[in-house]
């Protein structure tokens, strides 16, 4: 575990604090009082937030110089017999935020299978046939699963003129 | 007593149904397989299948999501024996042991010895789990706000002190939890709290897209990280069922797992690899044959399934009797139930008794699967856990968006889900614990609701409210696990400190 990552994180539990706080301040404290009120609950785990993460600072500040960049690490590590990759991650997480803002415009048939090739292509899958067959072969199976047997209506996009057919039910 | 009686009698009345035994196989076989593929928690396992759940009865529900516990505690095991990688982490002891087996060529008696015991493990902690959570669920009663507060604040405190690395790490993510909860209306005046004028925000985050992106989605985008994958079993083996004669040893190991599972995971905050470590060690300490654990030993089997498959049922009575849940799976237990439209807490089994009769239906049907299924499904199941990973991920994580989807067909709860996912990947990263963050979702709203409701009755007396005899023994047992846990924290990091300095 990076040492500075670990700082930065706990400066931001800090500052989310601080602005967890400060924000309590335009609730409005409405028309029913009570002893806790209605930025109380929320006052209370905002300092319970900053002050953990200014504790945290200062037990990762104590001894920093002679402390290794690497320390220990508090969370998952690794598997030492592979690559790692950082960015990886992010991809994956962008291509569900596109597949949210995809799902209602594209519609689930159209909008599923270029996500998930390329979150195959992001886990570097490169042959053609498994990209295009598992992407399309899983976006039919899920949709068969979530239409005709549990009646959720995953939206059509474009293909909506088709929905007698296409939302059916076993 | 009529409670306890009557929960095994609906329970069994439940495999009489052909829907619901449906329900249990699919669960059972879904938790196999999920906790066949090494790197795939419990937690994923459960939390891709959740949304599934919204579609079934709550008795139902309760039941598919036991059924894949149950299914995923023996899966893991499998791929610990022939490939030497365990499933889960529990399991890990299992893979010493097993693999080094199944390189002698004794697979079938790895094989047998993990059989018998998760049967047996499974078996009696069902007993265990009616005859304490229905005396505990009766107790109801007893608890009126102040106490319902403070045993939700347990129900944190225990998987922060007792779960996490980090005690103040597991505060901020506990917290957080909390935190994001609160968003949307006052429960009491109405009021907005950080809805910043969004409409979506204004009835709060969606629990189940936060619980599953923290839970789930986190963990796949943590296994993005690394791409390989697993090799499949060398060389032919031989998985023939052991006889009794080879089995003499295991009774004592077993007897040790199966008790030592059922008090473990009574405990909140403690997991099943806790209790498959302990039952290990006491299982060596106490065997006439100590040298051969670590060498290749049955006994060591024994005692690591049958604790880690008695742990879950243990792990069920807090959750079901006061509805606090003991660690990530069963956060996703009571998630489940918050879908059908209940309210966990302590009255959760009075209200709704079909749950607690749906559980052991769904345990009974489960532990039956796997005695009629379980042997047989041996050699299948490896080809499950040497199938393609890169595949298995990808396909996982568009499922589990399906599924938040399908919830209330809103892409604001997949953004949601997504996003809370990338929080819960940084936060496993660096240990900051997503089970007491996703715990903090759930008990937000009931800690600041009995808080507030609580301290009405005691006319706004915080002293008189924190001096209720049932109130003040949680609150004393919350500051003691608070305490545990910076105790081991301190032990944990001089150990750290005297490597680092060897190294």
């Amino acid at each position: 575990m990076d040492k500075r990552f670990d700082l930065a994180l706990a400066i931001g539990a800090t500052a989310l604090g601080v602005a967890l706080y400060a924000l309590t301040f335009s609730i409005s404290t409405g028309s029913v009082h009570d002893p806790v009120g209605t930025r109380g609950a929320l006052q209370f785990v905002a300092i319970l937030i900053a002050v953990a993460g200014v504790a945290l600072i200062a037990r990762r500040l104590r001894g920093w110089r002679e402390q290794p960049r690497l320390v220990p690490p508090d969370g998952s590590s690794d598997d030492p017999a592979h690559a790692a990759s950082g960015l990886r991650p992010l991809g994956i997480v962008a291509l569900g935020l596109a597949f949210a803002l995809a799902l209602d415009p594209l519609g689930f048939l159209i909008a599923t299978p270029p996500v998930l090739a390329a979150g195959l292509a992001l886990m570097e899958v490169r042959s053609a046939k498994v990209l295009v067959g598992y992407s399309v072969g899983l976006t039919a199976i899920v949709f068969c699963v979530f239409v005709g047997l549990f009646d959720v209506l995953l939206p059509l996009g474009p293909l909506d003129v088709y929905s007698d057919v296409l939302w059916f039910q076993f | 007593m009529d409670l306890f009686f009557e929960s095994l009698t609906q329970g069994i009345a439940f495999l009489g149904q052909p829907g619901f035994v449906l329900i249990v196989l699919l669960g059972t076989l879904w938790g196999i397989a999920g906790g066949a593929m090494p790197g795939t928690s419990a937690s994923l396992t459960v939390g891709v299948a959740l949304p599934f759940t919204f579609t079934m009865a709550p008795e139902q529900a309760v039941a598919f999501v036991m059924a894949i516990l149950v299914g995923a505690n023996f899966g893991n095991s499998i791929p610990a024996i022939l490939i030497g990688v365990p499933g889960t982490p529990s399991a890990i002891l299992t893979a010493q042991e097993g693999f080094l087996l199944h390189r002698q060529g004794k697979t079938g008696l790895a094989l047998g010895t993990m059989y018998i015991s998760s049967l047996v493990g499974q078996g009696v902690s069902i007993i265990f789990f009616v005859a304490l959570v229905v005396p505990l669920a009766s107790l109801a009663y007893l608890f009126l706000p102040p106490e319902i507060f403070a045993m939700a604040l347990l129900g944190m405190t225990a998987v922060i002190g007792l779960a996490g690395r980090s005690v103040l790490k597991g505060v901020v993510a506990g917290a957080l939890g909390v935190a994001v909860s609160m968003i949307g209306l006052d429960p009491v005046n109405s009021t907005e709290r950080l809805t910043f004028g969004v409409l979506e925000l204004r009835d709060g985050l969606s629990t189940l897209a936060l619980v599953i992106g923290l839970l789930a989605i986190s963990e796949l985008i943590r296994s993005t990280r690394q791409v390989y994958a697993w090799a499949p079993p060398t060389g032919r083996f031989n998985a023939r069922f052991p006889r009794l004669s080879e089995l003499r040893g295991t009774g004592r190991p077993l007897t040790i797992g199966t008790l030592i599972g059922c008090f473990v995971g009574l405990a909140p905050g403690a997991s099943a690899d806790a209790a498959s470590f302990v039952s290990y060690q006491q299982a060596k300490a106490s065997s006439k044959r100590p040298r051969e654990f670590g060498r290749g030993s049955i006994e060591g089997i024994a005692a690591n399934e049958s604790a880690q498959q008695a742990c879950q049922a243990g792990d069920l009575i807090p959750t079901l009797a006061v509805g606090i849940p003991g660690g990530a799976t069963m956060v996703l237990v009571l998630a489940a139930v918050t879908l059908q439209g209940l309210v966990p807490g302590p009255l959760l089994v009075e209200q709704s008794p079909e749950l607690l009769f749906g559980s052991v239906g769904g345990l009974l049907a489960a532990t039956l699967f796997l005695l009629v299924i379980g042997w047989p499904l041996c050699k299948v199941v490896v080809k499950v856990a040497t199938a393609d990973r890169t595949l298995v991920l990808v396909g996982a994580f568009v499922l589990a968006l399906v599924g938040v989807y399908s919830l209330q067909l809103s892409t604001f709860d997949v953004m949601v889900a997504v996003l809370a996912g990338l929080v819960g990947y940084v936060m496993i990263r660096f240990g900051y614990s997503v089970a007491a963050a996703s715990l903090g979702v759930i008990l937000g709203p009931q800690l600041e609701s009995s808080l507030r409701e609580g301290l009405l009755l005691e006319d706004g007396n915080f002293l008189h409210l924190v001096s209720r005899p049932i109130t003040a023994i949680v609150l004393v047992l919350a500051a003691l696990s608070l305490a545990y846990g910076v105790r081991a924290e301190i032990r944990a990091r001089r150990v750290d400190a005297a490597n680092q300095a060897a190294a």
